[in-house]
């Protein structure tokens, strides 16, 4: 009998049981364990979300922002002033993130996706630090440095059960919006952006404008991610904005493998685990996060899902 | 008053410029942009902070210290670049950035393991804490040394490059890559003792700066983000764009906070956004192809 | 021969391969192995005190000094049978004095360790973050040495102040600047809450006492600042008689000494604040005379007439030799606010230790104070003085010492009760 580890179906049908069982234990996460991890896992969704979104940039359009988290800040930020200050429900709030994570995304994208790598990760760069400054400075809208808490989330979310159910829904209905991005002829063009620029421009597409695409649409996931993080969290913080949480993401995408869709997803997972973590059981996490930065830069250039990808297709052979 | 904040401003970018040009020298060369640059900067003063209590007073013993710390940190260079940036060389930018933020991290808590958690501070040499009035204003002496360290240090880039054989290698990898690789120059080695140049120029900025202020585990961040922008306005492989991009970003400084205080942090990274948008390789430097 | 090479090389590829196989194995341990193991809880029968604040990030200098008056208090107690025979137990954190790593660390320590109360925090904001939560789970929260000012509309039943607060601070100042002859004055705080409370405060009764003092100009430097010379020369440009300077730890050290370079102060009186020990002693004798000085803890004024001051000081000088007293007495405090309390209530159950606690009047290293009702606020004092030299000691000591105590300076319970709207 034909090897049935080899064939392409049965790889198919074992990855779906295998994210179709993961769904099902994050469905039922909360009868499973204490409040104390159901709360983690809900700040490591966030992570999740934000991740993705990020990654739509860098590994399927091979555009380098070091400036993403303005969005996840602003997100966050909207979401918390809105409610704290203008008391405004939580519903017209939370439509609010969704607009001003296109606009702002719309116009900082503009700005930016007409230059090129190293030029763009820089400006993206410069304008998150703008937004920082200029957030840090409304010290009576934002709390600048003291940041926003007591945030007032409406009821159904208010407890750590259903804040984890509201986070895990909304995150999942996002996932599966920027599956189908990736997956539709959208993505095709994204991916090919990335692989080989010239040969698009020369048949005809506009590449900045499909950049710009893929800029708006991960600056609006991100800024949702960042509203989910305030309702969970009730509160914000200029943190962030902040470049250590860029560098973060950008290592969780790394780390999952930039050329996959759900690289992400292991690697935010990890890292959170990391951040939240290992500064339990040692003062010196942040050489433990450089020393692993470090070696998976130099084993795993593609990630583990790159390397399990890999590894499958020449077991395949 | 104007003039006393152009001064302060003219210091400030003065030690900038020590520092980026250390940047300048390998982003140049090895093309490879080293986050860790301001961590090595940060590692160099907190050695000072130790070096200078085994030592007496003096101004033999200030130069020595500043000497010690420099080639200290010009060997750590080395270790970095043997160790981590060779494999990296044919890697994707990402990657290479990656690495070297890697490095902070690692950089950062070996500062922390080194020299804990408080704020340290080093005095002024004693034959530098006078101070000297200038056109009715009166500034620390010290101040002079970092004025004319950064002459030195000009000056010394402009012969090395321009008037030794060295200087024409390191040219030639810096415009040039592949023609300068098939030329039969061991560039490996040559890679290694730019960086290690480079660190060193770090380390004596680092060095110089310890009695400006206290030593806190924050301070490679905030020279980290004032570098980017330094190298940006100024163009990422120019030495004179160093120069007027420490300058610029010094003056911002010292009249951004009369000007709105609070909103102060927005000028500098205002002034890079408006180079990358308008002049994206920067006033000094070369468009490459 | 060429095969033997290939199949050298294939075994060396598969090796590298079972190692990064391992590696993957083992980050998927990482995350869900360390998870779980949270899950055992410390004894249960333990009095647990949840210690949150930044020991590492600006405010350390105050941080620390008060982590180990509180672990002294600690030591000295349980060898006295603990609260009720309970053995304090202390669960320690360190927030990086940042607001949202305060909240998930002191969330953190009720839901895992179920802590009975937690102390600490130096900055407002940080105090803030953890008062919320400490509202939220409902479980005491001393704030120490946070000085900002959070008894008002933010306040509630679950968070206690025992130390000086800005109102205090601040208008021990300005009683104490309106005494002297100076009028032109310059504002400098560092940008944050605590050092806008202190000069609103200070101003405030400065100019009530004083209808002739004229404010010359204010700048805000932000918190982290390291390099004054801008903040210096105009200061000096607009030429002030005096500068009351609210800059904390690192910030003021920098700027006293920098300020020295610039002739600053031959031609201006200073006002410093906070001028505790952790501002003072890094400075040796670089700290000028005459500056005028604002502290928790004067020395060695305290230690020569609070008898209970002297005796930690010797308690503190066999485990550090150093003069770091001033925020080991403040977390010493809280220890022996805890005692009393619960001593009164007879027992260790939260809602009990809170009832028996306000009003509760009670002896520390400061002299006598008592713990209001309503705002649950200690009634310390507040130390003003002028630096000078002693040959005895390596850094600048207080003369001149006035103790501020008492309604004078204190917000009054009524107000209060108006901020926070009834």
């Amino acid at each position: 009998m034909e090897n049935i580890f080899r064939d392409v179906r049965f790889i198919k049908f074992s990855k779906t049981i295998l994210v179709s069982g993961v769904f099902i234990v994050f469905c039922l996460l909360p009868l499973l364990v204490s409040p104390r991890l159901v709360f983690f896992f809900s700040e490591a969704i966030v992570w999740i979300l934000f991740a993705l979104s990020y990654n739509l940039m860098l590994g399927h359009t091979g555009m380098l922002s070091l400036g993403h988290t303005a969005f996840f800040g602003l997100g966050a930020y909207t979401f918390g002033v809105l409610t704290r200050k203008a008391l405004v429900p939580g519903t017209t709030a939370f439509a609010a993130v969704l607009g001003m994570g296109f606009v702002s995304s719309l116009i900082v994208g503009f700005f930016c996706v007409r230059h090129r790598r190293i030029y763009f990760a820089f400006l993206t760069f410069a304008f998150c630090q703008m937004i920082y400054a200029i957030v840090y400075s409304m010290y009576n809208l934002t709390g600048g440095d003291d940041g926003l808490i007591s945030i007032p989330v409406p009821k159904i979310v208010a407890s750590t059960t259903s804040a984890y159910y509201f986070v895990f829904s909304v995150s999942v209905i996002c996932l599966f919006l920027l599956l189908r991005i990736t997956n539709s002829p959208f993505g095709s063009i994204l991916h090919a952006i990335r692989d080989n620029p010239e040969r698009v421009e020369f048949s005809g597409l506009r590449i900045k404008d499909f950049r710009l695409a893929s800029f708006v649409i991960a600056g609006f996931f991100g800024a949702i991610a960042g509203a989910l993080y305030t309702i969970l969290t009730k509160s914000a913080f200029l943190e962030y904005f902040g470049i250590e949480f860029m560098a973060l993401i950008l290592f969780a995408c790394l780390l999952g493998g930039i050329h996959t869709f759900y690289g992400p997803v292991v690697g935010a997972m990890i890292v959170v685990a990391l951040d939240k973590l290992l500064g339990k059981y040692t003062l010196y996490w942040a050489a433990v996060t450089g020393v692993s930065v470090i070696l998976i830069v130099i084993l795993f250039p593609k990630g583990i899902l790159g390397f399990l990808k890999e590894r499958g297709e020449r077991f395949r052979g | 008053m104007l003039f006393n904040q152009f001064f302060s401003g003219l210091i400030y970018g003065a030690l900038l410029f020590v520092i980026a040009s250390g940047l300048v020298l390998t982003f140049g060369a090895l093309r490879i942009l080293n986050l860790a640059h301001a961590s090595l900067y940060m590692l160099a003063a907190y050695m000072t902070y130790s070096l200078v209590h085994l030592f007496p007073e003096g101004p033999f013993y200030f130069f020595l210290v500043v000497f010690i710390a420099s080639i200290l940190t010009a060997l750590l260079g080395v270790l970095i670049e043997v160790l981590l940036l060779r494999r990296i060389y044919r890697a994707e930018e990402l990657l290479q950035l990656v690495l070297t933020f890697g490095v902070v991290w690692i950089l950062s808590d070996v500062v922390r393991g080194g020299w804990g958690v408080g704020f340290h501070a080093v005095p002024r040499p004693q034959f530098l804490s006078g101070s000297f009035t200038i056109l009715g204003y009166t500034s620390p002496m010290y101040n002079l040394l970092i004025l004319m360290a950064a002459v030195v240090v000009a000056l010394g880039l402009w012969f090395l490059l321009h008037r030794t054989d060295a200087g024409i290698v390191i040219r030639a990898m810096t415009d040039d890559p592949e023609t300068s690789s098939s030329l039969g120059i061991n560039i490996p080695m040559w890679r290694t003792m730019i960086f290690a140049l480079g660190s060193g120029l770090a380390g004596l900025s680092g060095v110089l700066a310890t009695p400006l202020a206290s030593l806190g585990l924050g301070m490679d961040a905030k020279v980290l983000n004032d570098l980017f922008i330094v190298i940006i306005i100024g163009g990422m492989g120019s030495f004179p764009g160093a120069m007027l991009g420490a300058f610029i970003l010094g003056q911002l400084n010292a009249f951004g906070v009369l000007i709105i205080p609070k909103l102060a942090l927005i000028f500098g990274f205002l002034a890079m956004a408006i180079v990358l948008l308008i002049r994206p390789w920067g006033l000094l430097g070369r468009p490459e192809e | 021969m060429g095969n033997r090479r290939n199949v050298m090389n294939e075994m060396k590829r598969m090796e590298k391969e079972k190692g990064k196989w391992a590696i993957v194995f083992v980050l998927f341990f990482i995350v869900f192995g360390t998870g779980w193991s949270e899950e055992v809880w410390a004894q249960q029968k333990s009095f647990k005190i949840g210690y949150v604040a930044g020991l590492t990030g600006p405010f350390a200098p105050y941080n620390l000094p008060a982590q180990t008056g509180i672990k002294l208090a600690v030591d000295e107690m349980n060898a006295a049978g603990g609260f009720l025979g309970r053995k304090i137990e202390i669960y320690t954190r360190d927030i990086k004095e940042r607001p949202d790593v305060s909240i998930s660390e002191a969330r953190d320590l009720i839901l895992t360790q179920g802590v009975d109360v937690l102390i600490g925090t130096a900055s407002g904001s940080a105090a803030l973050a953890v008062s919320s939560v400490a509202k939220e789970y409902k479980v005491p929260f001393l704030a120490c040495p946070s000085q900002t000012f959070i008894a008002g509309k933010e306040g509630h039943r679950y968070v206690f102040q025992i130390g000086p607060s800005t109102d205090l601070d601040g208008f021990a100042i300005g009683e104490y600047v309106a005494e002297k002859p100076w009028k032109r004055y310059y504002l400098l705080g560092t940008d944050y809450v605590f050092a806008h409370e202190v000069i609103d405060n200070a101003w405030k009764r400065l100019t009530e006492k004083r209808s002739d003092i004229v404010k010359v100009g204010e700048m805000w430097p932000k918190v982290g600042e390291r390099d004054y010379t801008t903040y210096i020369t105009a200061t000096m440009s607009a030429n002030p008689e005096a500068v009351i300077a609210v800059l904390p730890a690192a910030m003021g050290i920098d700027f006293r000494r920098q300020a020295k370079g610039y002739g600053f102060y031959e031609k201006i009186h200073l006002i410093a604040a906070p001028l505790s020990s952790a501002d003072r002693v890094p400075l040796g004798r670089e700290t000028p005379e005459g500056v005028i000085g604002q502290t928790l803890y004067a020395f060695p004024y305290c230690g020569e007439h609070y008898p209970l001051a002297a005796k930690v000081e010797q308690m503190y000088n066999k485990i550090a030799n150093d003069y770091d007293y001033d925020s080991v007495i403040a977390g010493y405090n809280q220890l022996l606010f805890l005692r009393e309390a619960i001593k009164k209530a007879g027992s260790t159950e939260k809602e009990k230790i809170i009832d028996a606690a306000e009003g509760l009047e009670f002896e520390t290293t400061v002299g006598r104070i008592k713990c209001l009702k309503y705002s649950h606020r200690g009634t310390v004092p507040m130390f003003m003085g002028t630096t000078t030299y002693s040959p005895k000691y390596p850094f600048a000591i207080f003369k001149d010492v006035k103790v501020c105590q008492g309604e004078k300076f204190m917000i009054s319970e009524d107000e209060i009760r108006k901020m926070r709207g009834e």
